[in-house]
């Protein structure tokens, strides 16, 4: 695997790798802080959140990069907005002293010429997390033996999603975003990659749909991280906030477009995510066998629009739809879709 | 829907069941609503009369409130999400309606079951003038101008949709504007917003608060019991030619 991602064509100017290496010098420096215990508390006391940190530093890099970025020396600029700004301006003692630390960490992390190899360890992670997951459900054979290529391109509009695959080439093409939201998914990338490969790349079926890639498996997902250690809680809440911020920058993008746009759009239908959750607190073995139902579900048009179907129904039934997939035995999807009573 | 705008309280809910284990701020953060949104929701849970969740106190020094940490139980988080289910039908069902074609549709009618039926659209921008007839059921999107005959489908005409034109069918349902008669043997609506300029005979009609209507109601229930019987008839047709292959 090689040490740095690939830089597509669009990202080999130097301006715009200054831009993503700050975001990767702040990723550091708030990933090492965020994982202090002492943290939590000192910013709970200055009615602050790790959130709102990454959040508000992410949307005061984002406008400094519309003015401009042509070096990574912008940095300084960065940490003076953010500590004139309302929200770190009148913090005190510990948690002062923590947002100190973090811009001298984000300092001296800035010049090392290493930055881009965080993208590169996070799809490891990501990986093996994916395959440890499936491993435990029977599915280790989806997923490809050796992480896949990772390649950034530059998005300078964001009108893509932040991420994208190619299940050919084996590989998983992060968009640069100047956005607000563009430093919370790299602090996340390991679990925005480990999306890739579970929403992306393991399923057969090339044609599933939002509900399933954005919807029911970002939920697995989240179910299957909420039980790991290695993923604190600061990281998961983080997860939360980045997928409503996606959410509403989809509803920005599709704005500009003709045609209606609605949360199913970005994640299928409203109700998944619930239906998911309780059938997860029911029976994890119960969730994974559906799921890997999905998952294994070979390439076809109609077996894609069946899935969608199937998790319409699954929402629209409700707690009935829950004790219906907890009382088979064999999680067959053309059963299902078949036997299940109109 | 039980709330005058649902939507911020079921994100919230959602929010929570994602996180499962909260301080007020981290939820508050999360979910981009107020404190006291947080401290509502909490209110409502602890008036349901279980341990729907758990309080953990992590620093009490200091003025203010105790810092706490909100965990939700089992019980809590099948609270949270069954409740949160029942009104996210009502979103899908009203993104359904804006957009038609999102609708999951099941194609293939395995094992005996009626797939759901093929839906003709007329699409925003396109005008049809003439008649239409057949047995699919018709969503109208933009502009028709004639007769529709479809006898024993659903027409649904949505909020931009603009229909001149008598329509038969077994059910119409409006959401837009329609100039015209219409015989529909089963019912029709006629929704919030949507109007309607004609007479109606149906066995059942519906209109909403806010809708616009002129014309006459006859109500004739003769149609609705051989529409069914057709209906029947044609379903066990479907069914025949789908194992015959």
């Amino acid at each position: 695997m090689p040490d740095t991602p690939q830089f597509d064509p669009n990202f080999e100017d130097t301006s715009l790798q200054a831009q993503f290496r700050i975001l990767l010098a702040l990723s550091r420096a708030l990933t090492h802080a965020l994982s202090q215990p002492a943290t939590f508390l000192a910013f709970e006391r200055a009615k602050l959140s790790g959130n709102q940190v990454v959040a508000h530093l992410g949307s005061i890099v984002a406008a400094h990069t519309e003015e401009g970025i042509e070096e990574g020396s912008a940095i300084d600029g960065i940490w003076e907005a953010a500590f004139a700004s309302p929200k770190f301006r009148n913090t005190t003692g510990a948690s002062r002293e923590i947002l100190e630390a973090i811009r001298a960490q984000s300092l001296t992390e800035l010049p090392k010429p290493d930055a881009f190899s965080d993208l590169v360890s996070a799809n490891a992670t990501a990986h093996r997390f994916t395959k440890d997951t499936l491993k435990k459900h029977g599915l280790a054979g989806l997923l490809v033996a050796e992480p896949a290529l990772v390649q950034i391109f530059a998005d300078l509009k964001a009108v893509h999603f932040c991420a994208g695959t190619s299940r050919i080439a084996n590989k998983i093409r992060w968009a640069y975003q100047p956005v607000a939201h563009a430093l919370e998914g790299i602090v996340l990338a390991d679990l925005v990659l480990a999306h890739e490969y579970l929403s992306h790349l393991v399923p057969k079926n090339s044609r599933l749909d939002q509900s399933v890639r954005e919807g029911w498996l970002v939920s697995a997902l989240r179910e299957s991280f909420q039980s790991v250690p290695a993923i604190p809680h600061w990281k998961r809440a983080l997860w939360a906030q980045h997928r409503a911020d996606l959410y509403r920058h989809f509803l920005k993008v599709r704005e500009a477009l003709p045609g209606p746009s609605s949360a199913i759009g970005f994640e299928g239908f409203s109700g998944l995510d619930e239906q998911a959750i309780r059938l997860h607190a029911r029976s994890t073995a119960q969730f994974w066998k559906f799921t890997g139902a999905i998952l294994e579900y070979p390439e076809s048009l109609g077996g894609a629009e069946d899935i969608a179907w199937l998790l319409g129904e699954v929402v629209r039934r409700g707690t009935e739809g829950i004790d219906h997939l907890m009382s088979l035995k064999y999680m067959n999807l053309e059963d299902l879709v078949g036997k299940w009573d109109p | 829907m039980a709330d005058r705008n649902p939507f911020g309280p079921y994100r919230l809910r959602r929010v929570a069941l994602q996180l499962r284990q909260f301080t007020i701020n981290e939820l508050k953060t999360a979910a981009g609503v107020p404190s006291h949104a947080v401290h509502d929701l909490l209110h409502d849970l602890r008036q349901e009369g279980k341990t729907l969740f758990e309080t953990e106190t992590l620093a009490s020094e200091g003025p203010g409130r105790p810092l706490s940490r909100y965990t939700l139980t089992p019980e809590g988080v099948e609270f949270l999400a069954s409740g949160n289910v029942a009104i996210a039908k009502e979103f899908n069902e009203l993104a359904f309606q804006e957009n038609p074609s999102l609708r999951p549709r099941s194609i293939k009618g395995r094992n005996g079951v009626v797939a759901e039926r093929p839906v003709w659209r007329v699409e925003p921008g396109l005008t049809i003038k003439g008649e239409i007839s057949g047995d699919r059921d018709l969503q109208i999107d933009g502009r028709v101008e004639g007769l529709i005959e479809l006898n024993l489908s659903k027409v649904t005409i949505l909020a931009s949709a603009k229909v001149t034109a008598d329509i038969i069918a077994r059910e119409v349902v409006i959401y837009g504007s329609v100039k015209g008669n219409i015989r529909a043997s089963n019912r029709i609506e006629i929704k919030k917003d949507g109007s309607l300029n004609g007479d109606v005979t149906t066995a059942r009609v519906m209109i909403e608060d806010g809708a616009f209507f002129k014309g006459s109601i006859e109500i004739d229930k003769s149609g609705e019991t051989r529409a069914q019987d057709k209906s029947q008839a044609r379903a066990a047709g479907t069914y025949a030619a789908a194992e015959s292959h």
